[in-house]
């Protein structure tokens, strides 16, 4: 395809493709949406098998961050920034250099952390340019951004009970935690300290063990029989697709709620999934944690307000999921429908956002 | 053979300072390298469990250096660790052993680490992960656990890897099959085990730690009161003793060496305290492999030494000398026990035996009873009839609950011997059934650490084993069928004997719930003005005497209370008294045998609560918070045919408030 339509396709404004041989960088930018603001994206690095892939994941992860900022209530945009390389292949160079293209992108995007990128790398980034938000606090952001986004997620998994069982707390609900990774981990934490009943997984054991050491009680689940393990709450943390078309027959869970992005290959999945009486909260709804730090940091607030902004995760939770139900379709369209609501509405006021001024 | 499919599989061998690992193709190990592991490296770490990422990491960067790659491999073994006892075999690894391993249920050892290395390589490799024979292999039968302390039962701790590969393959060589053969193996090696295998299973071994002979650095089984006094001579710490049993013990003690090589060197230079140490732990093998021939009875196929010592031609020919009348005596020296766990793991991917699950998840509990009565058939029923509503399997393949049941025949001696197997066994918990089986308990279990629960006995707080009906305080919770004396008599006898002035009590003095009966009825006599006569009795064959007694003295009636004789009482046994007198029982089975009358606890209710009870217990509550379940229902039974017998009119009012006995049904028999 060629580039221009992957842009049109993917309804983007911007496609910045970024080379430096010298240190090994090839790397896109996608700015999918400024309506609300500028575009504020996770930096992922991985190892593709193709350039359709990185294009593919880029734009999948600038709308899922559009979406995320309006429904969130930030004053933020999506965008998504890919290092295609092995995370092996890491060196301070190659993020200084990525760095200074972030830099001459003036503020159009932000950059935040995503898989296969660390708190360390951001800060080598950081030392070409200050378009870097949502670090921990040993590294000058105003909170944990992974701590933050667990919170949120528990809050959104908190208030799926809520509505689907009736229940406040999850005293005995079992929860299949799919990925021990930074977010897993930190879940398992707050699943854990509200007494659920806890099973976990991950492709890597060495994870796992770590977890289950901690918390000798939690039930190992094999990577191949997530989708068959009966749970009252599937909690997604990690990459993939979850279920394609063929496979939600097979689901044995009644609710899925986590923080992990494109677990249905395309929205008729996420259809399929709520006709077989499986309620899906949305990520983009419970994972903004960190793009909520993101937004408190650039509007220079508090912790303690950044902590109160990601509890309303809990009230926007439930509206959400009573709205779809009212409306009788599946959560994920109700939040795309508002999510677009919000952007058209800020969208006729006309005037584009004007980009921050760039700090150093 | 050509066509056979080739195998590979990665064989992990931890030990303290090194890993052992074997790449096989089938039996041919085409790769064996030790990664050995320098105390820098691993002081950094509190416990063998922490060093599992480290010596992960160095395994896969072999493999990945060496060019493998563990996608094509078929399955991880590695050496299984301080686990439950458990039957020998080859085990896929799970989380339940994995927990047990990590808290080191019988201990902290570097092979510990085998199965979860061998879990989390598989794991990340999609890989099935299979430990084999670990040293925790346990077939002894109940006989083989008593050491002659109560508080000590005898453990099955070997080199079970290195005995069962060799037995394996000394039968192969012999053409049969190892479960058609009776063998002794004596693993001979820095430690010495004589094992000795019926049809396939280790019923009889010596600790490798702390029984059998001396070996080269362990001192074996010692005189056991100088050691007392050794230990609390004051000048020795524990460590310092422990260190004088185990690796300064057996040669190192006596040689300064634990090089049996060195020694037979020594020997032929003409050493004679080495030649007489040396032949003394030879001495002393043999002797073991004595003993084992006498758990066999004599039926021996072969008597096979291995192990490094089995080399030594000095010690094998001075043992061959004194045990060769037994049978003959195979060599297989040395050991491979990656060789013996890559079979292990092999016999499963070829089919030739499933991997067997490890059961630390599976709760297991006894059940024993004093003797074949049918109350007790029925107790065991019940139990297993609610244990199964409450979710719990067993007797099939995915069961969740392994139940042991004991009948001890009437044979205190056998109760005792019951009580030591289950406390050998570490099971979840015991159930005593009856008021026999609640005395043993008593006895033998109060205030032990495996929670008990007497069902359906006479009374757990008179009988001394709660301290209160609100919950006994310590291990024990149980279901009481008494029924108080004085509402026996008011419901069951009065009606039918209504001006009683003379009462026959059977008793057994000696015996408290007897003698606690007695003691009611006599209350109850000086309350209505009744007189009392009692005959003591020992066994049923004295019931003909107090009959005759009890005619003598004119009594109108007689009691029979719940005791050890009434219930083992046949027909024929109660028949003198219970055709001549109207009877008030308070057990059923008496009146079901020809007794009159009686006020009884409904014992299937007794039963059920009673396996409540434990499954409460199982479930994580502690026996001494549960009250003691003492208020069944209790219903009026009456035998219509004896009342015929005796020519007794029963009065409308009590036939309508009374239940005609049931029928006699059959007893237990089969339960072992």
């Amino acid at each position: 395809m060629e580039t221009f339509d992957v842009i049109r396709q993917g309804g983007l404004e911007q496609l910045i493709f970024c080379s430096d041989e010298a240190v090994g960088l090839k790397a896109v930018v996608a700015i999918h949406n400024t309506r609300l603001g500028p575009a504020i994206g996770g930096v992922r690095m991985l190892d593709y098998r193709s350039q359709d892939e990185v294009l593919h994941d880029a734009i999948d992860l600038a709308q899922e961050m559009t979406m995320r900022a309006a429904l969130a209530d930030c004053d933020l945009g999506g965008g998504a920034a890919i290092i295609w390389g092995a995370p092996e292949s890491k060196s301070e160079a190659l993020f200084r250099s990525f760095g200074r293209t972030i830099q001459r992108l003036g503020g159009q995007f932000l950059a935040t952390m995503e898989v296969g990128t660390d708190s360390r790398d951001l800060r080598h980034i950081r030392r070409e340019t200050g378009y870097v938000y949502a670090l921990p606090e040993a590294f000058g952001g105003i909170a944990d951004p992974t701590e933050m986004t667990a919170q949120g997620v528990m809050h959104g998994i908190l208030a799926t009970a809520k509505v689907v069982f009736g229940k406040a707390g999850l005293d005995g609900v079992t929860c299949l935690v799919q990925g021990a990774g930074r977010l897993g981990s930190n879940l398992v934490k707050l699943l854990a300290a509200a007494k659920a009943k806890l099973l976990i997984t991950d492709r890597n054991y060495d994870k796992i063990k770590n977890i289950q050491d901690a918390y000798p009680d939690i039930t190992m689940v094999r990577p191949e029989e997530v989708k068959t393990t009966r749970c009252d709450i599937l909690v997604p943390c990690a990459l993939g697709n979850l279920v394609d078309r063929n496979g939600v027959e097979r689901l044995r869970c009644k609710v899925i709620a986590g923080g992990a992005s494109n677990i249905f290959p395309d929205v008729e999945t996420g259809d399929l999934v709520h006709k077989a009486g499986i309620i899906y909260t949305p990520h983009v709804v419970i994972d903004a944690g960190e793009l909520i730090q993101a937004d408190h940091e650039l509007k220079n607030l508090s912790k303690t307000l950044l902590e109160r902004a990601v509890a309303e995760i809990y009230a926007r939770t439930v509206t959400l999921l009573e709205t779809a139900r009212e409306a009788k379709e599946a959560p994920l369209r109700t939040a795309m429908r508002l999510a677009w609501d919000r952007l058209t509405a800020i969208g006729r006021i006309g005037q584009r956002h004007s980009l921050l001024e760039a700090p150093r | 053979m050509s066509g056979e499919k080739t195998f590979r599989l990665l064989v992990i061998n931890p030990g303290s300072t090194s890993t052992k690992l074997g790449i096989f193709e089938n039996e041919t190990c085409v790769c064996e390298k030790t990664l050995r592991h320098s105390a820098t490296e691993l002081e950094k770490y509190d416990k063998v469990w922490d060093q599992y990422e480290f010596r992960k990491k160095e395994i896969v960067a072999f493999l990945v250096g060496a060019g493998y790659d563990l996608a094509t491999f078929h399955a991880v073994v590695g050496r299984g660790g301080l686990l439950r006892p458990m039957e020998s075999g080859t085990y896929r690894v799970d989380q339940h052993m994995i927990s047990d391993l990590r808290i080191g249920y019988q201990g902290q050892h570097a092979s510990n680490l085998g199965g979860v290395l061998a879990y989390g390589i598989g794991w990340d490799y999609s890989l099935p992960s299979y430990i084999v024979d670990p040293v925790a292999v346990d077939e002894f039968e109940p006989i083989s656990r008593f050491s002659g302390m109560a508080d000590i039962p005898r453990l099955s701790t070997f080199h079970a890897l290195n005995i069962r590969a060799v037995a394996r393959k000394a039968a192969k060589d012999m053409g049969k099959r190892l479960d058609e053969l009776n063998l002794i193996v004596a693993h001979l090696g820095g430690g010495i085990t004589v094992a000795a295998l019926r049809k396939g299973r280790v019923i009889e071994v010596n600790h490798g730690m702390s029984e059998g002979p001396f070996s080269p650095e362990r001192a074996g089984a010692v005189p056991v009161l100088p050691l007392v006094d050794l230990c609390f001579s004051g000048k020795y710490d524990k460590k310092t003793i422990v260190r004088k049993l185990v690796g300064g013990g057996g040669l190192v003690g006596y040689l300064g060496t634990n090089n049996v090589s060195e020694v037979e060197s020594m020997v032929k230079a003409g050493n004679s305290k080495a030649r007489l140490v040396l032949e003394a732990m030879s001495y002393q093998i043999a002797v073991e492999i004595g003993a084992r021939a006498v758990a066999l009875y004599g039926k021996i196929d072969a008597i096979i030494l291995t192990g490094g010592i089995a080399n030594v031609r000095m010690v094998t020919s001075w043992i061959e000398e004194r045990v060769a009348f037994l049978g003959k005596v195979l060599r297989y020296p040395g050991e491979d026990e990656l060789g013996a766990l890559a079979q292990g793991g092999l016999r499963v991917l070829r089919g030739e035996e499933v991997a067997k699950i490890y059961d630390a998840q599976k709760k297991s509990i006894g059940i024993y009873f004093s003797d074949s009565l049918p109350e007790y058939d029925r107790a065991v029923q019940n139990i297993e009839s609610r244990l199964k509503e409450a979710g719990f399997r067993f007797r099939q393949p995915e069961e969740n609950l392994e139940i042991v049941i004991r009948n001890c025949h009437g044979d205190p001696a056998k109760m005792h011997e019951v009580i030591g197997e289950f406390l050998a066994r570490k099971l979840d918990l015991i159930i005593a059934i009856g008021s026999p089986a609640a005395t043993a308990a008593k006895t033998h279990l109060k205030k032990r650490d495996v929670p008990v629960v007497c069902v359906a006995c006479f009374d757990p707080v008179v009988m001394g084993l709660a301290s209160s009906y609100a919950g006994s305080g310590n291990n024990i919770a149980g279901s009481s069928y008494r029924v108080e004396v004085a509402q026996q008599i008011a419901t069951a006898l009065e009606p039918l004997v209504p001006d009683l002035k003379r009462l026959g009590v059977v008793c057994k003095s000696g015996e408290l719930q007897s003698e606690i009966q007695l003691d009611e009825v006599r209350e109850v006599a000086a309350r209505q003005g009744f007189e009392v006569t009692v005959f003591d009795v020992r066994t049923p064959a004295d019931l003909a005497a107090a009959a005759i007694h009890f005619a003598t003295q004119k009594v109108q009636a007689v009691f029979l209370p719940a005791d050890t004789v009434s219930a083992v009482a046949d027909e024929a046994a109660l028949a003198p008294v219970v055709r001549s007198f109207p009877t008030l029982c308070a057990l059923e089975l008496v009146i079901q045998r020809g007794g009159l009358a009686g006020r009884i606890a409904d014992w299937d209710d007794l039963c059920r609560r009673g396996a409540g009870l434990a499954i409460e217990i199982l479930e994580g509550k502690p026996p001494g918070t549960l009250p003691i379940y003492r208020n069944p229902a209790a219903r009026t039974v009456i035998n219509p045919a004896t009342a015929k017998t005796l020519g007794l009119k029963l009065p409308p009012a009590f036939l309508e408030s009374a239940t005609p006995v049931e029928p006699l049904a059959g007893t237990r028999e089969s339960a072992a």
